[in-house]
């Protein structure tokens, strides 16, 4: 038992000191992938765990996404700061919307439209403020070029240069 | 002239809409489904007309939610 806790201990510090020694990006992206599929997988499972199948992951996935970028390239605050705003505001918005499906008791397939149609809403809503949340725009803030790892922030060249 | 296009993922921009309208009219309901079509697509359309469509999309689906809140059976669903 001891020898598996060790296991997952020098797993986890290697996985954490990875991206300190390893900088080759092609890879680190791959592990980027990796875990945001994890994630998103293991909401998911949990999910059917309490036998509700959801359509809505996207829609939350988004908005913790774009809240934390929108208030790194708007405000400027760090996602540090952004990631947990960004938690809180996916749960409020998962809230507004199960409780009413608990009070009415919606399940089965009516859940499943209620959440596809909440990812619907948060796609369209993010389609349709184009002019401020566009990646590609503009005012995008550029990054700080000499950017380590722990302060969540890529170095993107900004679209003038 | 209307012109519609045609391309490998045209399938996509039909299908999650049309579950809705489905189950909108209440499944296996023919003419609640034709008439939640009427209602959603005059929804999305005088959403386009007044603001972006893409807000008419977001009126649609929150109309979706709340039809599902109060009349999960459907639009023509008999009172139980």
């Amino acid at each position: 038992m001891n020898l598996r806790y060790a296991a997952w201990a020098t797993g986890l510090v290697a996985l954490i000191a990875l991206p300190f020694v390893y900088r080759d990006s092609y890879h680190l992206h791959i592990l980027v992938l990796i875990l945001i599929w994890s994630f998103a997988y293991t909401s998911w499972s949990i999910m059917g765990r309490f036998g509700l199948v959801s359509l809505g992951h996207g829609g939350f996935m988004g908005v913790g996404a774009y809240v934390t970028a929108l208030l790194w390239n708007h405000l400027g605050v760090s996602p540090w700061i952004g990631i947990p705003i960004s938690m809180v505001a996916a749960g409020v918005l998962a809230l507004v919307v199960a409780y009413p499906c608990f009070r009415f008791r919606i399940t089965g397939h009516y859940f499943v439209l209620v959440t596809l149609a909440l990812s619907g809403i948060v796609l369209q809503v993010i389609t349709a403020t184009r002019d401020h949340t566009a990646a590609r725009s503009a005012t995008r803030r550029t990054a700080p070029r000499a950017a380590s790892c722990w302060r969540c922030s890529s170095t993107t060249r900004s679209p003038g240069t | 002239m209307l012109q519609y296009d045609v391309h490998p993922f045209v399938g996509l921009s039909f299908g999650p809409i049309t579950f809705l309208i489905c189950v909108l009219g209440g499944l296996g309901n023919f003419v609640g489904g034709f008439f939640a079509a009427f209602v959603f697509a005059e929804i999305i359309s005088l959403g386009g007309l007044f603001s972006d469509l893409e807000w008419g999309y977001v009126l649609a689906f929150a109309f979706f939610i709340v039809m599902m809140f109060i009349r999960p059976a459907g639009l023509f669903a008999r009172r139980s």
